[in-house]
């Protein structure tokens, strides 16, 4: 057991997990990672890198973070963090309480009263932590022993609670249309599950009342709001609003408003049988109002590619007249069939060999909500890190021993880290406790 | 608004002379072992610091929120608080003024450059409005002016001990130019820690994710272990001196990847970040 803890302690161990750890941080920023590239992407890189593709994949590289080897390290360095945070805490505590000199240097004597040494300690910011057998320390930033100890306990307690946190979250991503509901059985837009969170259920329905937009004048996203009502099986209804940046706590849940919006077109086809679909389609909002936006839909009932472009303004001028122009287009075998067409909400027209009628126009937005738990323990966690780093970079404990004996004194001063920066500091005390021997 | 560039313009390009003045009068001073020249660099630089915030005061009250979107902005930001942190942390340590004579050529470098990039207003996406945003990046800005702060340390180390050039004579003894360089390395260590965090908060009040993997908090958080593990082997392998001083360059590029670089390949949540 012994000799386990000594490996988990020794630093050749605790650098080489390390450098593991940040090589294959560093790994992933040069390879495409799954979860942040589309499969086109992907596939682009491997044609791209055929040699380094051939075995990327093999070891994982594609997904880093979440490879049985890298939770492997993670694990190992967790245990070596947790046993260097308990050793740290012992070495902290003896630092403190210690009231002998590590170093070996000639202490200063001098004669002089007892009570006015101690005045000019306090005067000079240090503390008096601890007297034993005619021995005083006396430390200016006594806490400053501390920061080790802290740095690296925060690092445990982040990354226990980051583990709850992935195991436990839920997360659902829901796209919705104005007027549309989600029931709670419904299939999300998109999920994430930690291992152990189980399904994600809502225990209400959601409906998007309006979304509401607002453009800086260089036609930029100012402001994204979602009008939202959640209703329970008892007939309550709660509504509130989400924005982007402000986002909404309700039930133990957080929902966040998502920057992605734009319109969605209900449509009505009908074919010269006189057969009618409603199809709805959703376009991503255009950038400018002179700038299209533009989407290709493969339907299963239409043996054509339905191509669409849309502009938020039939004008073109501006995005808050409300007023979109949705362009369609057939296409097969990459021949385009017919004129296109142009339609406003309530136009019809003809397209192909059908008659398109567009119903409604309603703006969509996407709206995420949060299941977490382990959150405020994370934040927690990075306090204590900021708390250790600044105590130990900022605050470092400069020691002054005093030994009473019969009248005179040693006094003896060193400094636990960037001792040289503080001469100045040892010698204008030193200097002010021979001045009042002397007198 | 053109009248307003123009103004914001001229006010940086004026600071850019000052700083220019400032860094040949330091140098001269430096190399020359004249004192008054030195002074007269230390009033030059502080004259360019001056006018330099005025001119980002003006910016920000013209764009409606912090420099801290576009590259002229950003660059024209950081040189500010890279020199702001120098002239104060050289009143505390006295011995890094030498440093001064990397960190004003540095300072006007970076306003020159800004300038480059032409400035214009980017508005505020939604993402952006956050305090928690503002104290990120006010960390990271702080983080970069002390690691270029160590790293000038690092250079004055490395040319001390391998040219033979005389006035560097005059630079600290070695072992104070290593040990400053090690606080200074862990000044940026801690304040980059606390920039990382202080996203990380952000982003969960923004989008409900507080770490991401996005390719900037990536970059980032190799730069933070970077730094960390130089600061291990230089406390328990005795990495120090010259081993110190390269390993620590080594860091400072990763960090300016993380900084100026990161955000302009893939895609990502700081997307409109440096553009």
């Amino acid at each position: 057991m012994a000799t386990v803890k000594a490996l988990f302690l020794s630093r050749k161990t605790v650098l080489v997990l390390f450098m593991l750890i940040l090589g294959t941080v560093a790994a992933s920023a040069f390879f495409p990672q799954k979860f942040l590239a589309s499969p086109e992407n992907l596939k682009a890189w491997g044609l791209e890198h055929p040699f380094l593709a051939s075995w990327y994949r093999v070891l994982g590289f594609d997904h880093a973070f979440t490879t049985p080897w890298f939770a492997a390290f993670l694990l190992l360095f967790l245990v070596s963090l947790v046993l260097s945070s308990v050793e740290q805490f012992t070495i902290a505590w003896n630092r403190t309480r210690s009231v002998f000199s590590p170093q070996q240097g000639e202490p200063l004597r001098m004669a002089g009263p007892a009570r006015r040494v101690q005045e000019i300690c306090v005067g000079r910011g240090y503390f008096r932590i601890r007297e034993l057998g005619g021995r005083s320390k006396w430390v200016r930033h006594p806490w400053g022993y501390w920061g080790n100890f802290l740095l690296h306990f925060g690092m445990v307690v982040v990354i226990c609670a980051s583990l709850v946190l992935v195991l436990t979250e839920k997360r659902g991503l829901l796209s919705l249309r104005e007027g549309e509901v989600f029931h709670p059985e419904s299939p999300w837009t998109h999920e994430e599950l930690g291992l152990l969170a189980g399904r994600f259920v809502l225990p209400f329905s959601v409906r998007l009342d309006s979304v509401r937009l607002r453009f800086w004048q260089d036609f930029k996203p100012r402001t994204i709001t979602s009008d939202v009502s959640f209703l329970t099986g008892d007939g309550d209804v709660r509504q509130h609003a989400v924005s982007v940046s402000d986002k909404l706590s309700h039930k133990g849940l957080l929902v966040y408003q998502y920057s992605n919006f734009g319109h969605a077109f209900v449509l009505e086809f009908t074919d010269a049988a006189g057969m009618r679909v409603e199809q709805t389609i959703e376009l991503f909002h255009p950038d400018k109002p002179h700038e299209p936006r533009y989407r290709d839909f493969e339907l299963d009932w239409m043996p054509y590619l339905l191509q669409t472009k849309y502009y938020a303004d039939a004008d073109r001028k501006s995005f808050d007249h409300g007023n979109p122009l949705l362009v369609l287009r057939l296409k097969r075998n990459n021949e385009i069939v017919g004129e296109q067409l142009s339609l406003k909400a309530g136009d019809a027209g003809t397209l192909g060999g059908y008659t398109v009628r567009l119903v409604r126009v309603c703006k969509w937005s996407e709206i995420i909500f949060n299941e977490v738990k382990g959150m405020p323990i994370i934040f927690v966690g990075f306090f204590i890190i900021i708390a250790g780093c600044c105590l130990h970079y900022f605050t470092p404990p400069r020691v002054l021993l005093l030994r009473e004996e019969q009248g005179t004194f040693e006094a003896e001063w060193h400094g636990t880290r960037f001792a040289e920066c503080y001469d100045d500091e040892r010698e204008q005390l030193l200097a002010a406790l021979v001045a009042e021997a002397q007198k | 608004m053109n009248s307003a560039f123009a103004l914001y313009t001229g006010i940086s390009w004026f600071a850019v002379l000052l700083y220019v003045l400032a860094t040949v009068a330091n140098s001269y001073g430096l190399i020359f072992r004249r004192e008054q020249a030195e002074r007269v660099g230390c009033r030059f630089a502080w004259a360019g610091f001056l006018f330099h915030g005025g001119a980002l005061v003006y910016f920000w009250i013209q764009a409606g929120h912090g420099p801290y979107l576009t590259r002229s902005e950003v660059l024209s930001a950081d040189a500010w608080i890279l020199l702001c942190l120098f002239l104060v942390f050289s009143r505390v340590f006295p011995v890094i003024q030498t440093a001064s004579f990397f960190i004003y050529p540095a300072t006007f470098l970076m306003v020159a450059l800004s300038l480059f990039f032409a400035p214009e207003i980017h508005t505020l996406p939604p993402t952006f409005r956050s305090v928690w945003l503002v104290l990120h990046i006010a960390f990271y800005k702080i983080a970069f002016g002390t690691i270029m702060i160590a790293l000038s340390l690092s250079l004055s180390y490395l040319l001390k001990k391998r040219t033979g050039i005389s006035w560097l004579s005059r630079l600290p003894r070695l072992e104070t130019l290593d040990l400053q360089a090690y606080r200074f390395a862990g000044f940026g260590f801690s304040f980059w820690a606390i920039g990382m965090l202080a996203g990380s908060i952000w982003a969960y009040q923004s989008w409900g994710r507080f770490w991401g993997w996005d390719p900037v908090e990536t970059w980032s958080l190799i730069t933070w272990g970077l730094l960390g593990l130089h600061l291990h082997l230089r406390r328990f392998f005795a990495w120090r001196g010259e081993r110190s001083a390269c390993l620590y360059i080594a860091c400072f590029i990763i960090s300016v990847i993380a900084l100026f670089f990161s955000s302009t390949g893939q895609s990502s949540i700081h997307s409109e970040y440096f553009k």
